[in-house]
């Protein structure tokens, strides 16, 4: 079973990197993560907090955004 | 004035490959103990007609350092002193910052600040001595470490 990359200790820039998917995801929540100077500083769960909203139902809403890595690795969503 | 920061491996100088008889306007110096690596403008001219590969390098580097003295330019002449010194540590936090414990640190003294931010030491002083008031950051003789590091980039962005 494949374990998904993104968890609430990953840091932005990161996640960034992950997947194309997770820039449009932090833009909708109204972040201001995206280009930002300390993404290489700050986790998802940093962000969740910063920005005042529940860390696990944003880390569900990445992964469901970015479950096509699941995919191309051969995993769970395939 | 600083006005550009190289890092490791990183190629700079390389003005001579377009025009062997240029003169730069400005001198290198370094932060800290260093080695570099050079070769004369005819060899490297050599080498970029044997590879052109390595032209659209040249112009990626070209470019990446045009941006920066527009950026730069522009920063001057249209921000205030406290917004670009906040806009180059951030910069410097980007490239070369480290956490130390639950902060962010970076090596930086009061002297480079105020030659990247064209400005005076007692000024670069002065707007320290104000964050460090405002429990944003705590800055040491050659290193500074974020407190706020948000409220920082609230203040560089120019947002509320």
């Amino acid at each position: 079973m494949n374990e998904h990359p993104l968890s609430a200790e990953t840091t932005v820039a990161q996640a960034l990197e992950i997947s194309a998917h997770v820039g449009p995801r932090l833009m909708a929540r109204r972040t201001a993560c995206v280009g930002c100077y300390l993404s290489r500083f700050c986790t998802l769960r940093d962000t969740a907090s910063y920005y005042n909203f529940p860390v696990n139902p944003f880390i569900d809403e990445l992964k469901q955004a970015t479950s096509d890595i699941i995919v191309s690795q051969g995993g769970l969503h395939a | 004035m600083n006005l550009c920061t190289v890092y490791p491996w990183q190629l700079f100088g390389a003005l001579g490959a377009v025009r062997e008889t240029a003169e730069y306007p400005a001198s290198a110096q370094a932060l800290e103990d260093s080695a570099s690596l050079a070769m004369s403008s005819k060899q490297l001219t050599g080498l970029l007609q044997r590879r052109p590969a390595l032209s659209m390098d040249m112009m990626q580097l070209m470019t990446v350092y045009i941006q920066e003295m527009q950026l730069r330019y522009r920063e001057l002449a249209t921000e205030r002193v406290e917004q670009r010194i906040c806009r180059a540590m951030l910069r410097l936090v980007a490239q070369s910052g480290h956490r130390v414990e639950d902060k962010i640190e970076l090596s930086v003294s009061r002297e480079d600040l105020a030659e990247m931010t064209g400005t005076t030491l007692h000024t670069v002083s002065r707007v320290l001595a104000e964050w460090h008031r405002q429990s944003l950051l705590d800055a040491g003789r050659e290193r500074a470490r974020l407190l706020e590091p948000h409220a920082l980039v609230r203040m560089a962005e120019g947002l509320p």
